[in-house]
């Protein structure tokens, strides 16, 4: 099963969010499903509702310590010091990571972190950047169409369809990146707020818009999987706003 | 009606608001340079197969005024664009396609991308990736009638 990247050149486009909803609906969805967050400085794990007291195990670290870390059906992993060791590039090629197996990993890399980007990328499947619809968002694309976008496919984040530009933009990148752009996620204070209540967000506002335009683009990605992999997924759950983090099974185990 | 609007309005027990949808409406849309210079970039968009659309429907160019017989640019402003392609011959002008593609819904996932490829391929573009030039030419006409907005004074 597939690793997807979560990467986006420009910071502050929601990447962590979008990887931490979409890992959730994947995991809806039937896929087992582990996130890894890439980032030094990493937030992935604030969407699901965890602290920043709160260690995760690392991506090596033994099965004893990384059951201890799962978040409504998805595990969690941090995987920047991994990362950062001299040897990952041939762990990599090694398959050492599992990236070939039968889970689902999707990936958080931080939006400076090109050089990790390019080096997984190889061993992704997919590649999902986020951008938001903004001039500086949108000068980063011929950047990222020349380093080749084979596997990427593009999100519209954090949008405000009250601005202007915004909406424009919307339009502009529809018809420019066409078939490429799996949806859009509206901005939504509730996800901020929903952090900082140390909540996921379907947990704290189930009606939130960002919420159930998360729960479309999960619908999207799954899809996308099941036809690569010609799997008879259940993608109805999609349909139900309340079932990302509301649960009965949303039970998290801390890491020590 | 979205429904973290719908919900807000039950909460609060007001229906006397009045809901407002906001939309892309093609017809709002309007030309922004950093649109063109996104088209203009050769990592975006090709310009061997700008010149090849450009071969293959004479006339679709930005410079290339709009007909009298043609209806009124639907843009209510346009920021003045820097031509992006060179004059060609009017005479060989051909019927100019309509310009609605910025008013449709994003097309479903798609079928034809090869997600099992091992190397992203070298400098290719988005349009060339597809393979479908008419994506292209469909932007380049809605540039085409930017433009012309431009030259006849819409704002």
């Amino acid at each position: 099963m597939p690793l997807i990247l979560f990467h986006s050149p420009r910071g502050g486009t929601g990447n962590s969010f979008l990887a931490a909803t979409t890992a959730i609906a994947l995991s809806r969805a039937g896929h087992d499903v582990t996130a890894l967050d890439f980032d030094r400085n990493g937030t992935l794990q604030l969407h699901f509702g965890m602290g920043p007291g709160e260690r995760l195990p690392g991506l090596d670290a033994p099965s004893d310590e990384t059951a201890s870390a799962s978040v409504q059906g998805v595990a969690l992993r941090d995987a920047s010091a991994l990362s950062r060791q001299s040897d990952f590039a041939e762990g990599l090629a090694r398959n050492e990571f599992g990236f070939s197996g039968q889970k689902v990993f999707v990936a958080d890399i931080a939006a400076g972190d090109s050089q990790l980007r390019d080096m997984l990328l190889p061993h992704a499947l997919l590649e999902i950047c986020p951008l938001t619809a903004t001039a500086e968002s949108l000068m980063m694309l011929p950047g990222i169409t020349d380093a080749g976008i084979a596997k990427t496919f593009f999100v519209l984040s954090m949008v405000e369809d009250t601005r202007r530009f915004a909406r424009h933009s919307m339009g502009f990148l529809r018809e420019l990146l066409g078939e490429r752009l799996l949806g859009q996620v509206r901005r939504d204070e509730a996800v901020t707020e929903a952090c900082a209540m140390l909540k996921s967000l379907g947990r704290y506002a189930p009606h939130s818009a960002a919420l159930a335009d998360t729960i479309k683009l999960g619908g999207e990605i799954s899809t996308l999987l099941a036809d690569l992999y010609d799997e008879d997924l259940d993608v109805e759950f999609f349909e139900d706003p309340a079932a990302l983090g509301t649960s009965d099974d949303d039970t998290r185990h801390r890491a020590a | 009606m979205r429904a973290d609007a719908k919900i807000l309005l039950e909460r609060l027990g007001r229906s006397d608001f009045r809901y407002r949808e906001f939309v892309d409406r093609f017809a709002d849309l309007e030309s922004w340079p950093i649109f063109e210079a996104l088209l203009r970039d050769g990592r975006v968009m090709p310009q061997d197969e700008a010149a090849m659309i450009e071969a293959a429907t004479p006339g679709d160019s930005l410079r290339q005024p709009a007909p009298q017989a043609q209806p009124a640019p639907v843009f209510k402003s346009a920021p003045a664009p820097e031509p992006v392609m060179p004059p060609v011959q009017p005479e060989a002008r051909a019927p100019e396609p309509r310009t609605d593609a910025m008013s449709r819904p994003a097309p479903s996932r798609p079928r034809s991308v090869d997600l099992t490829a091992e190397a992203p391929p070298p400098a290719s573009t988005l349009f060339g990736r597809y393979g479908r030039p008419e994506r292209a030419q469909n932007i380049r006409s809605l540039l085409q009638r930017l433009s012309d907005a431009v030259e006849g004074g819409e704002d």
